[in-house]
């Protein structure tokens, strides 16, 4: 019999913006415990959310005989490690980061009111295996949002933005391509339907299909969109994409999965156009003769699934002004929330956000259009580059493409 | 110690704040996931927290925790914490009475009812269908349901004792013949699975028929259609379109939104009145007292194509000197209360579904819903669509997304149908913020749009 025990300890303070003001603050301390406990080729799992004893959470788990499942891989050993990533900040440090974003964007944008959050995070985590596992964790991170809808708009919200920062330091320079765009936000421009350069600045909704197809259940199956093509150059050479693990300066700090599993910091999924890793946690690389590749993730009331960290493509050789400088006309997408991919890999959506920039310099907002491609083209002949730098302060590359526009 | 107790020991009046509340919520889920007929997870997840909050001089703060047996010392900690935010004095609580509401429905039929075993042998007779159809690759079952009692005690004296439980299930499947794929599922929803499994097989098996043309349908050429919207699109889009713009929060802070949005002013078709409400038992919109002990109320927002009415938290409706309508709710103990929605629906009409269709000469039939979103333009990502012609219903085409933008669509809603439905979920919910997914249903009647983008 082996026991597994997962603690986790967090405090979380977030300091809400409501409306132009910062009048409200919170602070979530929470415990989640679970156990599992392999025994004659099967898992017996318990967890609960509040302070617990070890010993009733196993016999809990040995109780629970219909929530077993199947065992049959080998659990790993001689992993210890003990780490702490990120920067501990005081209350009032949040206080004033709170402060100052507000500030920074009620100076330069003026014509929006904002509500959002900031979130600092300090978690300590500590996952002892019996088979020889024993891993202490304690990072800090902050990460936010800020919603913003212009003053006098019917909409619930006009545009918004996020970061996530690792250090507790925010260079609030980063926003300015953001704010340079949004000072144009009252002049909607004619866009005409037809085809036309589209930059997604980090949203990155229309990689559904090949995100469902890392999925070894799917892909194995044949149900996934991209099925039986690993291997396979199916893009662009110049598309690289990774799925992230440790990224300490936008507070990404996975080390190790839910397993036990080393990881390195970044796996290949597509490298030069080539699909090149799927998903494998032990149980799905056990099944279909593969290596577990680190992405066996589990919520401390979950079993462990094969998730994604953070997908994000590599950088690319141009910044994001120089690509959007690059066209006589482009359309910059901001939002374009609410969009789907059928199965036949055809992506649309509305352009809930966006703006158009002619030789560089913007010139209004976009009218509202729904922008329409396949996802083989987009990163195919379709494709036109990846951003060298990030559009916001976090791990996200902007991703340029020819598309169609509808009116 | 029992938790009406633990709230009882509270003393309010020690505090030195306009206003001070604790609201406590134990939980009991069950998550059970097959995927290719492997039992992948079955969890039982229990958890007990509360969630305090205090006000003082305009400004809220608030603790979340699972540690209750120092929650006296807690709510003095957010008398200090409170005064690091700027004081701004612009929200004062108002004079409620004193009252208490006991609202316990479903311990004799809750979805705890059901053993761990009974609930996996609901999913696994679904399962036989799924895997005896030869075109379906890779089928997921998922099981998820929610026992919660929530105890509430304020410094003005409301307290409320409640339950609310859901169940319920979705059947997922991929059909692939050749390389041409389609991707469906059947959702489930009742407050326990006894006596479940038969009608469920069933429901599953019309669907995978149902679903089996879509494989090789047509994508349709993207463009404006005149469409009908099933009961389930009917109940997202009146989500989305118009619920989310009745939460008041949207309009704080907005002096120009508070002269344009005044109530009587004209949003909508004649035929067009939408309603929030909790009180419907067995929805997952089942709301009897908000997070704040505000009785929830039936709210009309549009009422005959004219503004009607807003949903309000008491914060909102203080700020914008209205009547709070029982819509402060939070996701669980771990967040604060805002404003969200309940059951939200469009009311009814007099003519059927198929005189609906008979009156369009060319158009389509939208049905079931994937997901949906609401901005200045809303998106909803259909299951199925049909195309129609002459007034008859034709083969299916393959659908991306509807979208529309929210004022110009509620005008063009030409016919409101007399079928009537709410469609509710234990998997899905609504999202604002951070808070998802918040239990909520929506529905309506099938109804006929002069206009949509279709892509």
């Amino acid at each position: 019999m082996i026991e597994e025990y997962k603690k986790e300890k967090s405090t979380n303070l977030t300091i809400n913006v409501q409306a132009d003001e910062i009048n409200e603050i919170r602070e979530v301390t929470l415990e989640k415990n679970s156990t599992r406990i392999f025994k004659d080729g099967k898992i017996f799992s318990a967890n609960y959310l509040g302070k617990v004893e070890n010993d009733d959470l196993k016999k809990n788990a040995l109780e629970n005989t219909y929530g077993s499942l199947e065992f049959d891989y080998s659990l790993n050993d001689s992993v210890v490690n003990q780490s702490s990533f990120g920067k501990k900040l005081r209350d009032l440090d949040v206080v004033d980061l709170t402060k100052d974003l507000l500030s920074h964007f009620q100076k330069n944008l003026p014509d929006f009111i904002y509500s959002g959050k900031v979130d600092y995070n300090e978690v300590d985590t500590n996952l002892v295996v019996s088979s020889g596992i024993d891993i202490k964790q304690t990072e800090s991170s902050v990460e936010g949002f800020l919603i913003m809808k212009r003053k006098g708009s019917p909409n619930i919200m006009d545009s918004a933005l996020g970061f996530s920062i690792g250090d507790g330091n925010i260079d609030l320079s980063n926003f300015d391509n953001f704010i340079d765009l949004h000072k144009k936000f009252d002049n909607v421009v004619d866009v005409k339907s037809g085809r036309s350069p589209v930059i997604f600045v980090s949203e990155k909704d229309f990689l559904q299909k090949f995100s469902q197809s890392l999925s070894p259940e799917s892909y194995h199956q044949g149900s996934a969109y991209y099925s039986d093509k690993l291997g396979e150059k199916l893009f662009n050479e110049k598309v690289n994409l990774v799925d992230v693990r440790v990224d300490e300066s936008d507070g990404l700090f996975n080390i190790y999965d839910s397993e036990g599993e080393k990881l390195s910091p970044e796996l290949p999924l597509i490298e030069n156009g080539v699909f090149k890793n799927i998903f494998y946690d032990k149980n799905m690389a056990k099944k279909y003769k593969a290596t577990s590749t680190g992405n066996g993730k589990r919520e401390f009331n979950s079993s462990v699934f094969p998730r994604a960290y953070h997908l994000d493509f590599v950088a690319g050789d141009k910044t994001y002004k120089e690509l959007v400088a690059s066209f006589e006309k482009v359309i910059v997408i901001i939002m374009a929330g609410g969009g789907d991919t059928t199965t036949n890999g055809d992506y649309s959506s509305p352009v809930q956000v966006g703006f158009v920039v002619e030789n560089g310099n913007v010139v209004g907002r976009t009218p509202e259009i729904t922008i329409s491609g396949n996802i083989d083209q987009m990163m195919g002949e379709d494709f036109i580059a990846i951003s060298s730098d990030k559009f916001y302060p976090t791990r996200s590359h902007s991703f340029m493409c020819h598309m169609n526009i509808i009116k | 110690m029992e938790n009406s107790k633990l709230l009882k020991e509270i003393d309010f009046n020690s505090l030195n704040v306009d206003y001070a509340d604790i609201r406590v919520e134990k939980t009991d889920e069950t998550k059970i996931v097959y995927q290719s007929g492997d039992l992948r997870e079955a969890t039982t997840s229990p958890s007990l927290g509360a969630f305090l909050r205090v006000l003082k001089d305009g400004n809220w703060a608030f603790k979340s925790t699972t540690e209750l047996n120092s929650l006296q010392s807690e709510f003095e900690a957010l008398e200090g914490r409170v005064s690091l935010l700027p004081a701004k004095n612009k929200l004062s609580w108002p004079k409620r009475d004193s009252q208490h509401y006991e609202v316990m429905r479903y311990q004799d039929k809750s979805c705890n009812k059901a053993s761990l075993k009974e609930k996996k042998d609901f999913c696994e007779a679904l399962l036989p269908t799924l895997e005896s159809e030869k075109l379906i690759q890779g089928p997921m079952v998922i099981y998820k349901d929610q026992y919660k009692e929530k105890w509430f005690m304020s410094s003005d004296g409301v307290s409320y004792h409640y339950d609310y439980n859901h169940a319920g299930a979705y059947a997922i499947f991929t059909l692939k013949d050749g390389d041409q794929i389609y991707e469906d599922s059947v959702k489930y929803f009742f407050q326990n699975v006894h006596g479940q499994s038969k009608s469920a097989i069933s429901e599953l098996e019309k669907a995978i028929e149902k679903a089996k043309p879509f494989i090789h349908a047509p994508t349709v050429e993207p463009g404006k259609y005149k469409v009908v919207l099933d009961s389930e699109i009917t109940g997202i889009f009146t989500h989305e379109s118009f619920g989310h713009k009745s939460e008041a929060d949207f309009m704080l802070g907005d002096e120009a939104m508070k002269e344009e949005w005044q109530i009587g002013k004209s949003v909508g078709s004649e035929n067009l009145s939408i309603v929030d409400d909790g009180n419907w038992p067995e929805t997952s919109g089942d709301l009897p007292v908000d997070d704040e002990g505000n009785l929830k109320t039936k709210t009309y927002l549009i009422k005959n194509g004219k503004l009607a009415g807003r949903l309000h938290s008491t914060q909102t409706a203080v700020l914008l000197d209205e009547v709070p309508t029982g819509n402060a709710r939070a996701m669980n103990f771990q967040y604060e209360p805002i404003v969200r929605m309940t059951n939200t629906y469009i009311e009814k009409g007099e003519k059927s579904l198929e005189e609906l269709i008979s009156q369009i000469d060319d158009g389509l039939y939208i049905v079931g819903a994937k997901h949906g979103m609401g901005m200045s333009t809303f998106t909803i990502a259909p299951s199925k669509a049909y195309k129609i012609l002459n007034g008859k219903l034709c083969g299916p085409v393959k659908v991306s997304v509807i979208s529309g933008n929210v004022f110009e669509t509620l005008n063009l809603i030409e016919e409101v149908g007399s079928d009537f439905h709410i469609a509710s979920s234990s998997l899905g919910g609504c999202g604002k913020m951070e808070q998802f997914p918040l239990p909520v249903a929506d529905g309506g009647p099938s109804i006929i749009v002069k206009e949509m983008t279709v892509s």
